[in-house]
Parts: structure tokens; C-alpha cells; sequence
């Protein structure tokens, strides 16, 4: 082909186009989540760099199972001020249990030992996160309300930085979220009265961005019956009342009349 | 006589060294009676364990469940790293007052240079004698007198290199244990009298003395060569094509050859790096602080230059001018946690000496002494080691330094009935960040009386009090077969307002460690949903209702 044909010329655009364009969106540096997640977030999973808030009252079980993926995809996940996290839940919702560290407090006010330096325990703490976001893909906090408003914002330049995941649980106290998911309690199923057992949950995430303004809902199941998360389906057949599936039915019949 | 000295020259620069082991040292370090079965558990495996436990039978590599399974009554203590060094520098102390650059491979290990001290004492055989004096003076347990097979006697080898040595003292130890008192392994200089000692020995050693591979080990088995007589027998450029650069070195320490890595090189006399404080230093932390500084700056100077350092010199000094100074040797190199890892055991066990230190520490100096080229670790492209790896080790290593070590936390595998059990945090100074094959083990491992997933994302490191009542406002009581005295109504948690139990399960009664009066328990599990939607793990044990866990 000649090097001045127009389609020669066209075949070479289209190759630089790439170099030449801006370096990545956002969108492009996700960290992956779980299929039945992907709904609820605006860019379909962990943009890098943002805060994710995690509220309601399964806010730690949407938490883990947001950063679930990522972990098992080969990130590193630090979780700070969470010494009663279920390792076993956590590993049926697919975290790396090899890629997993646990610091346990070096908030301000609790009893953690301090470096024998003269150092403050907000130091600590902000070099304790600074420390992980360099570190760590993703990073799980719970007690962020205790984290002086200046620290927040160097972490929060640091992250952005850097470009790992903030996951914060309860309250984001001076964290500017990206994101924040709202779980409600959840309705559990399995349970009977002296019978049966804890076997799922069906939980209504709502999440609402800072970029995003509208609001995107989503039910799932977290834990579902494999203990992961999974999409609750539209139509289930067990839940489908006698009244309406004849509907249905008749609706199908008026739409394809019998022949006949 | 010029041209004889040049064909042996290879063989001269092989050092004869004296190699003192004391095998089982976590066991002597925690302090146990040896009479009494205790083993230490490093990832739910036995490291070490008593002359008590071992006669019962239980081995290197158990499961904490097959070493309770062999001996019910065993003690099991934790593997502490940091224990065993503070309490071996009793002992390097005490052998150092006699021998000149003694050099600690690790906790029980101890490697020094059998020329000066043996022509001083008149002798290999003499001086072998008056180190396992020392020893036994030094630490009480280790005293020949205790007859019998309760004791645990420290091994003496001497040899041609580090291999032979260390193979020499584990034999000699193994002999200590048997006949009572310890009688040093000597092995006749040369390279024909060194290959004759190991011809007959198994190649597992390789993997024990000489850290080779254990893949590399298993194959030599399954290809039918048993002993080191064996492999040396084999031509070595057949070795070399077929299981490249670490066959050659497994094959030339089998034939009694050199043993030192290939690329070891003495580094030049300038290379070292030095704290000194204005304002002297008494407590440990500061000094360790200091010494991780150091060691991020040393390593950071050798691998600019692609080397390791493989035996390290740490010189510690008070204002009064006394000294604390010890090598280290570390065969796969001395990483920056390493490093800080021994400046600790040494100045831990320096500075609490029982008469202690009449000043505090002025200068800190870290020295190698022996460098290697650094073959480094390779990382994955896929799986394996990555970079991101790296990056959280290294994060780990900060945070522990800013928080303690016994602050920072990774998961290891130990099995239970209890959702707390299956796993638990343990601490990184106890734990491998990066190699997970130690602590977490495969997770199929069958566990009758578990609770089936899904499992509760809360486990409280304390369980709450709880008060569940019946219609009638009574305590629910469980009976010892199990039975309910009433169905649960309501409940009220840590004191708060009574709820309306919504659904609920139970009991599940387990039974666990009947055996043993101090960790018998027996309890009842119940699953309970709250009119406020919350789901929880209640507990029944002595009749008092618990929280141990919540379904968040």
C-alpha cells in the first residue's frame, strides 16, 4: 500500500489516535467488582483513587463484597480498625485470604502503641494510612469519624495519587465520598420458627455518587446461597404468586391466540 | 611445592569451622520442663518439641491435631521468633567470651572458624569439650547432668565448610541424645576424607543443612539416588546440563567441594553503615528504630549494586565502651526485615543481661562482612510474586514499624467449630506476608459441627451478655441432652431494650476438648433474627446466653 493513500493515512490515525489522546479516563482505571454489583455503580466497579462510603446496616458485608473481586484478582486489601471481621465470611465472599492485612488500631484515642519517638498518635495515623495507600490496592476503614478533617485531605490527595480504593465503613466522618452505598438491614431467609438456618439475605443497595447525582438501586443477595453475592433474577419462579402467573398466562394467550 | 599448593588452592580456601547446634531450641527458649510433652507450632506445625514428646512419638511437620491425637495432655506453645534469639544471646554470649567472630545462623545455630580456638586449647577434640561446657553453663536446662533420655544436648561438628559441619553437628547431636552427653563429630580434613564422611548419608540433607530445594530433593529420591555417595558419583557436567546451576552446587557439596554460593565475594573494607547517638540510648525500641534506618539504607546501597549481603557484622556500644558484636548469617541473603530482626534478638538479649549495661548505647554499625551477587527473586508474570506483592510487603514492614508488630495482622488457617476459629489473625512478626502456603492452609479440610456457610461478617473478639426469655418472661434454659426449656420470645443484648425474636434455630450443641479439663467446652449455638432485622450467633454455655457473633 502507498504511505500517501488515504486509506493508509486513515489506518495510521486510527493507530495513533491512542497515543495521542488523553492518558486514561477514569473510567478506564477501574478495579473489577462482581457482576451482580456492576449495576449499582456508575463506572461498573472501583474507579482508583475515589472514597466509597458504605452505610446501613450491612454496610460491612456490601464493603467486602465490593472489594471482593479486586482481591481476587491479585490486589492487596488493608482493613484498619476492623479486628472483628469474619475471616470466613470474608473468604466465602471471595477475598484473598493470602492478600489480606489486618492493622489493628492506630486511631487516635485507643490504646495503640505509639513509636517511641515523640510523635503524636494523629501522626500515626496518618502515616499509618499513608503507608497503606502506598501499599495497597484497597483499603478498608472502619472509625474514619476519628480522623482529624487535615489528615483526611492529604490522605484523600495521596489516594487520588496514588490510585487505590477507599472503602469506608459507617460513618466517613471528614472523608468526601465518591460514592456511598446505602444497604438496608436485609430480609433474611432460611430461618424458621426453631427450624432451618441463616441460608440468604436480600439486601436493597441504593448508591448515590458526588459526580452522579441519580440515584441507582439494586437488590441482591449477600450473602446468596454459594455465600458470595448474586443478582436477585426479576422474575423467580418460587416467588411468583398463583394470581399472576395466570395473568401472565393469559396475557401470552391473548398475544398468541390458540389455534384451534 | 608452589605448583601442589596452586592444585589444592581451591580446597585451602575452603575454612575448617566448628558448628554447635542445639536442636530443638524453641522448646529450651520457652522455658518448658523437658520431661513434660510441649511442642512449638509454627502454622499449625510442630517446629519443635520436647525429648518428653518425641518419645511419644510425635515428629517434626505433625498437625497441632495428629500431635494431640498422639498425646492429649501436650502443651503447645506458640512459635516466637523473637523469644528463641533473646534467649540464645545467653549462650553466643558465653561461647564469645572464649571465640572470636562467632557467627549466628539462627536461634540454636552457631558457626565459628576451629583454627585459632582449637590450637589455643590444645586441640579440636578438647576445645569441643569446653564449648559445651560453656553452653551448659549458660543455660541450665542444657545441663549434661540430667541423665536420661529428658534432656536435650547441644551437637558439636567440625568439618571442611559450612555443609559438612552442620551435617557433623546434627549428627553429633542426634548422638548427645542417645548416649547422654555430648561427644563432638570430627571430620578429618580434605576433600577425600569430607566425601568419604558424606557418601553415606541420605540427600535429604541437602534440604535440611544446605537449604537446597526440597523439589530438587524429591526428584533426586524418585530417580532412585538416595545418598550423597550417590549424587558425587555422578559426572558432573551430566548434573549441570540436567538440573543446571543448583544441581552443580548440590553436586559439588556432595563431593566434599566448596559450599559457599557462587559470586560470594568479601566486600570492600569501606562498606558499612554507622548511627551514633548524642544522647545515649537504653531503650530497645529506639536502637531498632535507628536500625531500620540502617538497614533500608544498606540494602538500598547493595542492591543498587545487584548484591546481597549473606553474613552481616552488628556492632553495638555503650558510653563506658561496652561492646556487643556478633555476625549473622543468613545462606539466601539478608533482607532489610531480616536485618532488624537480628539487631533486635542481639541488643534484646544484650541489653537484659542480668548484671546489664552500665550505660546506654552510643553507636550502632552494621557491617557486611560477606556479600553475594543477588540472583534475586523473579516475579510472576501470572501468579507467583508480583509487584504489588512487593509494594504491600514493604507497606507491612512500615506500618509495623509505626504501629508494633504486634499491631499488624495476616490470616492463618487453624480449623474450629466456631466462626472465630476457622481462622485467626496472627501477627506479622510471627508470619510470612508474602508466602501464604505456610499459614493458610487448603480450606476443604472436613470440620464436623461447623456451621454451614453463609457465616457471620462480625465476629466479636468479645462476646456480648444477652438475656433471651420466653412467653412466660423466663431465662431459656438448655438442658444437657440439648432440649429447650421454652421456645426463645425475646431477647435483650448487652442490656438494651427486649427485642422480638422473629425467627430462630437451634440448639447445635458441640462439645469440644472434653479431654482436657482446662479447655473443655461445652455449648449450645442459636441463630436469631431480631424484630430490628438483625441476625445474630448466640452462644448457651453454663446457662448464660452470649452474642459471639453478628450477621452484619
Amino acid at each position: 500500500m502507498e504511505r500517501g493513500s488515504p486509506q493508509a493515512r486513515r489506518e495510521r490515525l486510527t493507530q495513533l489516535a491512542p497515543k495521542v489522546g488523553p492518558v486514561a479516563f477514569a473510567r478506564d482505571r477501574v478495579l473489577a467488582v462482581d457482576p451482580a454489583m456492576q449495576p449499582l455503580l456508575p463506572e461498573a466497579g472501583l474507579v482508583r483513587g475515589s472514597i466509597i462510603g458504605c452505610q446501613g446496616g450491612a454496610a460491612l458485608s456490601v464493603a467486602l463484597a465490593s472489594v471482593a473481586t479486586a482481591s481476587a484478582a491479585g490486589s492487596w486489601l488493608a482493613c484498619v480498625g476492623l479486628p472483628a471481621l469474619g475471616l470466613r465470611a470474608a473468604d466465602e465472599l471471595g477475598i484473598a485470604l493470602e492478600r489480606l492485612v489486618m492493622v489493628a488500631a492506630p486511631m487516635a484515642g485507643t490504646a495503640g502503641p505509639t513509636i517511641s519517638g515523640n510523635g503524636s498518635s494523629a501522626d500515626v495515623v496518618a502515616s499509618t494510612m499513608s503507608a497503606l495507600i502506598d501499599g495497597f490496592d484497597l483499603i478498608l476503614l472502619r472509625g474514619a469519624a476519628e480522623i482529624r478533617p487535615a489528615v483526611a485531605r492529604r490522605l484523600q490527595a495521596r489516594l487520588t495519587a496514588r490510585g487505590a480504593v477507599l472503602v469506608v465503613v459507617g460513618d466517613p466522618g471528614p472523608f468526601i465520598c465518591d460514592l456511598t452505598i446505602t444497604a438496608d438491614h436485609g430480609q433474611w431467609e432460611g430461618l424458621g420458627d426453631g427450624s432451618g438456618r441463616l441460608a440468604q439475605r436480600r439486601l436493597s443497595l441504593s448508591c448515590v455518587g458526588r459526580r452522579s447525582p441519580q440515584v441507582r438501586r439494586l437488590e441482591v443477595w449477600l450473602p446468596g446461597a454459594s455465600g458470595g453475592v448474586e443478582p436477585v433474577e426479576s422474575i423467580e419462579p418460587s416467588r411468583i404468586e398463583p394470581g399472576r402467573v395466570e395473568a401472565g398466562v393469559d396475557e401470552l394467550l391473548t398475544e398468541y391466540p390458540r389455534t384451534g | 611445592m608452589i605448583v601442589g599448593r596452586r592444585q589444592s588452592s581451591t580446597r585451602d580456601v575452603l575454612p575448617r569451622l566448628v558448628v554447635v547446634q542445639c536442636p530443638d531450641w524453641p522448646v529450651v527458649a520457652a522455658g518448658v520442663p523437658l520431661d513434660e510433652p510441649a511442642a512449638v507450632l509454627f502454622a499449625n506445625r510442630v517446629v519443635a518439641r520436647t525429648p518428653a514428646a518425641a518419645a511419644l512419638g510425635v515428629r517434626y511437620g505433625h498437625r497441632r491435631r495428629e500431635a494431640q491425637r498422639i498425646c492429649p495432655l501436650i502443651r503447645i506453645i506458640d512459635h516466637d521468633p523473637a523469644r528463641d534469639g533473646r534467649e540464645f544471646e545467653v549462650a553466643v554470649r558465653s561461647v564469645g567470651q572464649m571465640v572470636p567472630r562467632l557467627e549466628t545462623t539462627e536461634p540454636g545455630l552457631l558457626t565459628f572458624l576451629a583454627k585459632g580456638p582449637a590450637r589455643y586449647f590444645g586441640g579440636e577434640m578438647a576445645m569441643s569439650e569446653r564449648v559445651a561446657g560453656l553452653i551448659a553453663d549458660a543455660i541450665p536446662s542444657l545441663d549434661p547432668n540430667i541423665t536420661g533420655p529428658h534432656g536435650i544436648r547441644v551437637g558439636i561438628g567440625i568439618g571442611d565448610g559450612r555443609f559438612t559441619a552442620g551435617v557433623a553437628a546434627r549428627h553429633s547431636a542426634r548422638e548427645a541424645a542417645r548416649a547422654g552427653r555430648t561427644l563432638a563429630v570430627i571430620v578429618d580434613a580434605g576433600v577425600a576424607a569430607t566425601a568419604a564422611f558424606l557418601e553415606p548419608l541420605p540427600v535429604s540433607l541437602l534440604r535440611d543443612v544446605a537449604a537446597v530445594d526440597a523439589e530438587f530433593v524429591d526428584l533426586l529420591h524418585r530417580l532412585g539416588i538416595h545418598t550423597l555417595g550417590a549424587l558425587a558419583g555422578l559426572p558432573p557436567s551430566d548434573v549441570l546440563a540436567r538440573f543446571g546451576p543448583m544441581g552443580a552446587f548440590a553436586h559439588r557439596i556432595a563431593a566434599g567441594g566448596d559450599d559457599r554460593p557462587p559470586g560470594t565475594i568479601s566486600p570492600p573494607p569501606d562498606l558499612l553503615v554507622t548511627r551514633t547517638f548524642d544522647d545515649p540510648v537504653t531503650q530497645l525500641d529506639p536502637l531498632v528504630f535507628t536500625a531500620k534506618q540502617l538497614a533500608t539504607e544498606l540494602h538500598e546501597m547493595l542492591a543498587a549494586n545487584g548484591r546481597v549481603c549473606t553474613r552481616l557484622a552488628v556492632l553495638a556500644e555503650t558510653e563506658h565502651g561496652e561492646r556487643s558484636e556478633h555476625l549473622w548469617y543468613r545462606p539466601g541473603g539478608l533482607s532489610a526485615a531480616a536485618i532488624i530482626e537480628r539487631v533486635r534478638w542481639q541488643l534484646d538479649g544484650w541489653i537484659r543481661q542480668p548484671d546489664g549495661l552500665s550505660g546506654g548505647v552510643v553507636l550502632l554499625r552494621l557491617t557486611p562482612d560477606e556479600l553475594r551477587s543477588d540472583d534475586g527473586t523473579q516475579l510472576g508474570f501470572w501468579g507467583g510474586r508480583s509487584v504489588a506483592d512487593e509494594w504491600a510487603a514493604r507497606a507491612v514492614a512500615r506500618v509495623a514499624g509505626l504501629v508494633g508488630e504486634q499491631q499488624v495482622f495476616v490470616a492463618a488457617w487453624r480449623g474450629g467449630r466456631q466462626p472465630g476459629d476457622t481462622y485467626q489473625w496472627v501477627s506479622v512478626d510471627r508470619a510470612d506476608v508474602n508466602d501464604a502456603t505456610d499459614r493458610l492452609q487448603p480450606v476443604d479440610v472436613p470440620w464436623p459441627g461447623q456451621l454451614p456457610a453463609p457465616s457471620p461478617a462480625t465476629v466479636l473478639t468479645d462476646a456480648v451478655p444477652a438475656d433471651v426469655l420466653d412467653s412466660a418472661g423466663r431465662t431459656v434454659q438448655v438442658n444437657g441432652r440439648g432440649a429447650l426449656s421454652a421456645d426463645p420470645v425475646t431477647v435483650s443484648i448487652d442490656g438494651r431494650t427486649m427485642q422480638a425474636i422473629t425467627a430462630w434455630a437451634g440448639p447445635w450443641p458441640i462439645d469440644e476438648r472434653w479431654w482436657d479439663p482446662q479447655h473443655h467446652r461445652r455449648l449450645a449455638r442459636f441463630q436469631l433474627t431480631t424484630a430490628d432485622r438483625g441476625a445474630y450467633l448466640a452462644v448457651v454455655e453454663h446457662q448464660r446466653w452470649w452474642i459471639t457473633a453478628i450477621y452484619a
